[in-house]
């Protein structure tokens, strides 16, 4: 971060202290005492942009001196022209108009007079807009969509605050919003506040103010600690709330590394000492080293035994105390009141509300169902001839109101594509490999039970158009997979590969007469698979090199056994 | 919730266009064939996707784009998915319509290409596919694999499917104003078997999709379907940027 000095070289106690991040490289956790406060601040950029090297279109601006702290929080809006212009202009100066008001004594004042301010700045700023050179390399498509762009303007969302302890004049908390940036305010008493706006207000280089400035103050000695942040630290905002500075850099690394990563800004001021966590855990005889225990696991820290760290609220109770708190905004000063709201203007905005951490998915699982061993595997899984290809079908699931259908070109279902079905039967698509593997599962509501062993389907090599499981097995009396199998499939496997030689044992199955031994290659133009029958659980053959899947199956002269598990073999 | 991954760059959202291309469209609206205007509100809602894909000066490729033109036969008119930079660049040709609607021969097209891609896939938006037709359709009923493309389900959600029925005459009262209109929420509002048809096909407009429509000045309903009835140039526009609508990071 670069750090300037107004007025005096000497720390907050003359000269007034600023301190910006550069937007151009990630910024890491950093600490700042600053006065009567702890600040921890931190910049960093989406993954996208870090892969191309480009700036962040989040920023911050914290200024101080010994009796008075600014601070600014800004996400600049990227479908507006390059909205990282106004997130810079829109800090700075926010920052700077914030120290030279001459009171906070009202909130309807402080939004009035900062809505005034920012439509002035807008003024300002749009000649920086008009100015700004867009790069000579890029295509006249992206060019046209720029200039349509910059005729629109730039756009940042907004929050900021402004804390002055006891001197000259009172001492107050006062903080505003625009848009959905957001603010958490810890006050004495351990309750928090969440304040943020609709995700369609911002400031604009071309209007000012869209939408409403809101605004709250309170008495320095009511608030404990405020955090402002742009929505890219969602996804960890309980982390940033309680873990150290070092577990929670390595949390906030690993979430900028996610490939949907967004921007992150973050101002992290506390007013009383021990109001955020250390920098690093506590590690007295008997403590609790949970927080770097839990950053091991990846678990969400409880800090209920962090002595330093002030008690979580869940996400649920927040949640809670809005719905029940969802009152107008406060007008005047709350000093000596008590309330906790939450904006109600955010109440209206799904966007915020799903932005709650607690609620969203995690990354990559958004639908995916509980599982649950309990529930009955689909059974008597076949395939037959259907008008346009085949289908596959499976005795239904009493508790069951779906069924998950996977389908894949290998045994293992590295890469399936997945269906969702409400019936017992499925059309299968052509894929255009030689062999197909399916499996269903049963769904009830939001669990899923296990998958069923696969059905290996040769689309080439039909089993005819019947659809009953009998006239399929005199088609082909020995099927790949069969359900009436009894006799267990055989275990134990070993392998052993010498060049251009595979040498198999396995455990004997009791009751069985003889082995079925299929191999199969790995190709694009595999061979048809290769069956063998022997008398002992052991083989040794002669192969090409290649990659191979091996089954293996008991027979007697009663019925067949089931078939094992596929077991890859590699002959070089 | 499903339809909430957002777009970007390493998680680009396809969009799979099947346009009708059979003789019926070579039919004039105001001066322009039905064709032409496709192709030109195509470009328009490209242009609006790389819009939606700067961040600051540079695009970000946070979609990918496979265009199908079809008749008789189906013509990948890209060579394959396309990210909408490159679209953007190389644009959209020009087709000349002539033959049969085989529409069924357009969402196998479709059906196959997501089934080839849904390795890349996986930690995207959920894919959507824009079906534009004027017509009937000849030869086999498409509802079995469009059926089977709905079905079709990533950890985003199912594949959806959208419908632009290029008819005047597809809705007991025609849409006057694209701005003003509510959408289709039962078939009982569609005058034709054929718009009936396409409803069948059609899949629910997600929460995320109409926030994003709803910001853009539109008053589509909850539970409307994806299906666009109307031959005006404003409702093809308002069909097409209904199919842009992933939610990308802003």
């Amino acid at each position: 971060m670069s750090e300037t000095t107004v007025q005096d070289p000497d720390n907050c106690d003359n000269g007034r202290r600023r301190i910006e991040p550069d937007p151009a490289r990630r910024q890491p956790l950093q600490r700042h005492e600053l006065g009567p406060a702890t600040v921890r601040l931190m910049l960093d950029r989406s993954s996208d942009s870090a892969s191309r090297n480009e700036e962040t279109q989040d920023f911050l601006v914290v200024e101080c001196t010994d009796s008075r702290l600014c601070f600014a929080v800004t996400d600049g809006v990227g479908s507006s022209f390059v909205g990282e212009l106004a997130a810079r202009i829109l800090a700075r100066h926010v920052t700077r108009w914030l120290f030279q008001v001459p009171e906070m004594s009202h909130e309807r004042s402080l939004s009035s007079e900062l809505s005034a301010y920012l439509r002035d700045l807008a003024a300002e700023a749009d000649k920086v807009v008009a100015r700004f050179p867009i790069p000579e390399e890029r295509s006249a498509v992206v060019v046209d969509v720029l200039e349509q762009q910059r005729a629109y303007g730039s756009e940042a969302m907004l929050v900021c605050g402004r804390i002055d302890w006891p001197g000259d004049g009172p001492a107050r908390v006062g903080l505003a919003w625009l848009g959905d940036a957001h603010l958490r305010v810890q006050l004495h008493d351990e309750r928090v506040v969440d304040l943020s706006g609709r995700t369609s207000d911002r400031w604009s280089t071309k209007h000012g103010a869209r939408g409403e400035v809101r605004s709250r103050i309170w008495a320095t000695s009511e608030v404990r600690r405020i955090t402002g942040y742009s929505d890219g630290l969602i996804p960890e905002l309980d982390a940033a709330v309680e873990l150290t500075d070092s577990d929670l850099e390595a949390r906030l690394l690993r979430l900028a590394s996610q490939s949907a990563s967004d921007d992150i800004a973050l101002v992290d001021i506390a007013l009383r000492p021990g109001a955020i966590p250390p920098p690093t855990p506590l590690r007295a005889a008997g403590s609790d080293h949970r927080s770097s225990e839990a950053e091991e696991r990846g678990d969400d820290v409880k800090a209920a035994d962090k002595a330093t760290v002030t008690g979580p609220v869940s996400a649920a109770a927040r949640d809670e105390q809005r719905a029940k708190d969802n009152g107008p905004a406060a007008t005047g000063s709350t000093q000596g009141r008590d309330h906790v709201t939450n904006d109600p203007a955010a109440d209206d905005q799904p966007a915020a509300e799903s932005k709650n951490p607690s609620e969203r998915p995690a990354e990559g699982d958004r639908i995916s169902p509980a599982n649950d061993d309990t529930m009955i595997v689909p059974e008597s899984l076949r395939w037959h001839a259907a008008d346009r290809g085949y289908a596959i079908l499976w005795d239904p699931v009493p508790e069951a109101d779906a069924y998950s259908v996977q389908l894949a070109d290998d045994p293992i279902f590295s890469n399936p594509v997945e269906y969702h079905v409400a019936k017992t039967t499925f059309a299968l698509p052509s894929m255009p490999v030689p062999q197909i593997w399916a499996r269903v599962r049963a769904r009830a509501k939001d669990r899923a039970g296990p998958w069923s062993e696969g059905l290996k389907l040769a689309p080439r090599d039909p089993p005819g158009s019947s659809d009953t499981h009998e006239k399929s097995r005199a088609a082909d009396p020995e099927p790949a997979h069969s359900a009436l199998a009894s006799l267990k499939a055989p275990s134990g496997l070993e392998f052993r590969t010498r060049r251009g030689q595979l040498a198999l044992r396995w455990h004997a199955v009791e009751g069985a007469s003889g082995y079925v031994v299929e191999i199969e290659e790995m190709s694009r133009s595999p061979r048809p698979p290769q069956r063998f029958k022997v008398r002992r659980p052991q083989i040794e053959l002669s192969l090409r090199a290649g990659r191979y899947y091996v089954w293996l199956r008991a027979s007697s002269p009663e019925q067949p056994g089931s078939w094992s598990d596929p077991r890859q073999v590699q002959i070089d | 919730m499903p339809y909430t991954t957002t777009a970007t760059k390493n998680t680009p959202a396809l969009i799979i266009y099947l346009l009708d291309m059979s003789s019926s469209m070579s039919a004039e609206i105001d001066g322009r064939t039905k064709s032409d205007l496709i192709t030109g509100t195509l470009m328009q809602v490209a242009r609006e996707m790389v819009l939606r894909s700067m961040k600051g000066t540079v695009p970000s490729p946070r979609y990918r784009v496979a265009i199908y033109a079809y008749n008789d036969t189906v013509r990948d008119i890209l060579g394959g998915p396309r990210p909408i930079t490159e679209l953007i660049e190389i644009g959209v040709p020009a087709m000349k319509p002539n033959g049969r609607t085989n529409t069924f021969a357009a969402f196998e097209a479709a059906e196959q290409l997501l089934i080839g891609e849904r390795a890349n896939l996986r930690n995207c938006p959920a894919p959507l596919v824009c079906h534009l037709t004027d017509g009937a359709f000849n030869g086999s009923d498409p509802i079995p694999v469009v059926n089977r493309i709905q079905q079709m389900t990533f950890p985003d959600g199912a594949v959806l499917v959208e419908n632009i029925f290029f008819d005047a005459n597809a809705l007991h009262h025609p849409v006057t104003d694209p701005y003003e209109w509510q959408g289709v929420t039962s078939a009982g509002e569609l005058a034709t078997v054929t718009a009936s048809h396409l409803f069948e096909m059609s899949s629910l407009i997600p929460e995320s999709y109409l926030d994003l429509f709803t910001d853009r000045g539109y008053k589509v309903q909850k539970n409307a379907r994806l299906l666009f009835p109307g031959d005006t140039p404003e409702m093809i526009e308002a069909a097409f940027t209904m199919s842009g609508m992933t939610p990308t990071t802003d």
